[in-house]
């Protein structure tokens, strides 16, 4: 980062912390996109990401006051909005025990299951698969596959954003890779049509 | 190409298809009015917990009290019982000895 965009953020955390309306405005619109993917690459849903988007915006304006700018805002920015994601989706595993009970009292319509993966082709199912297999990964190899894939950002910046060394997040991705493949290997044939 | 290198490359195309069908719009006066908001002094999460407890201590109670009153009734009943059967005895006896 050159001192030009060092001061540009300073600057800009100085204003948010002091609730400027023009700070936010720049703010949400230097910003929103970027975290609304990661939050997508987490829950999976536009309307989950979207909350997760405006709660990840909110603390970092409210938090402003105590960053120390020892790390880049981005970087501090992405650690939020990972943090947050994680623990939406663990509030979420309460609801899914709840509606799997549900299913098992009898409440929910039967799901069908569809292992077959033709069927799974017909119904469009696949990325339905590919979020399946994102959410079983690791969680350290979860969050470094979507700073990587969602928001294309560069290995060093997951590295800062993690607090890892390079070669670990190589490694974390190279091993998500693996993982995913393994998964994904039964629908290799509707793959390559 | 490879199988794997196949799987890999449909995933990045998958993945690069959902980011781009997907975009956000933050009304930035939206967030400003959250801002504002006052923060409640118990947060939801907070209150759900905090009712469960309290239904739990009221069934747990009522419990008490259900079963405090069934041993109560079973007592005087007992105690019926040995008056009523005190009052036979009594009665026999003034009988037989008249």
């Amino acid at each position: 980062m050159n001192t030009a965009d060092a001061k540009h953020e300073i600057d800009l955390i100085k204003r948010l912390a002091q609730k400027e309306t023009t700070a936010i405005k720049e703010f949400i619109s230097e910003y929103q996109q970027s975290v609304f993917r990661i939050c997508l690459g987490f829950v999976h849903n536009k309307e989950d990401a979207e909350e997760l988007t405006q709660d990840v915006l909110i603390e970092v304006i409210k938090q402003a006051k105590k960053f120390k700018g020892q790390s880049k805002l981005k970087t501090w920015i992405y650690r939020i909005c990972y943090t947050r994601s994680l623990n939406k989706i663990k509030n979420n595993k309460w609801n899914k025990w709840m509606s799997s009970l549900d299913d098992l009292i009898g409440w929910n319509e039967p799901k069908t299951k569809a292992d077959d993966p033709s069927q799974i082709m017909e119904k469009d199912e696949i990325k339905t698969a590919l979020h399946r297999a994102i959410d079983s990964l690791p969680e350290r190899q979860r969050v470094a596959f979507i700073l990587s894939k969602y928001d294309q950002l560069p290995y060093q910046e997951i590295a800062e954003t993690m607090d890892v060394s390079l070669s670990s997040v190589e490694s974390l991705l190279f091993r998500a890779r693996k993982n995913l493949q393994t998964s994904l290997a039964k629908y290799s044939g509707v793959m390559t049509n | 190409m490879k199988k794997e290198e196949n799987i890999t490359q449909k995933i990045d195309e998958w993945i690069s298809d959902e980011v781009r069908a997907h975009s956000i719009n933050i009304d930035a006066d939206l967030i400003e009015n959250k801002l504002n908001q006052a923060h409640p002094i118990i947060e939801k999460n907070h209150l759900t917990v905090f009712t469960t407890i309290i239904i739990m201590v009221i069934c747990v109670s009522l419990g008490f009290i259900s079963v405090d009153k069934k041993v109560t009734a079973s007592k005087a009943q007992q105690e019926t019982i040995y008056f009523n059967d005190i009052t036979l005895e009594n009665m026999e006896k003034s009988m037989l000895n008249p």
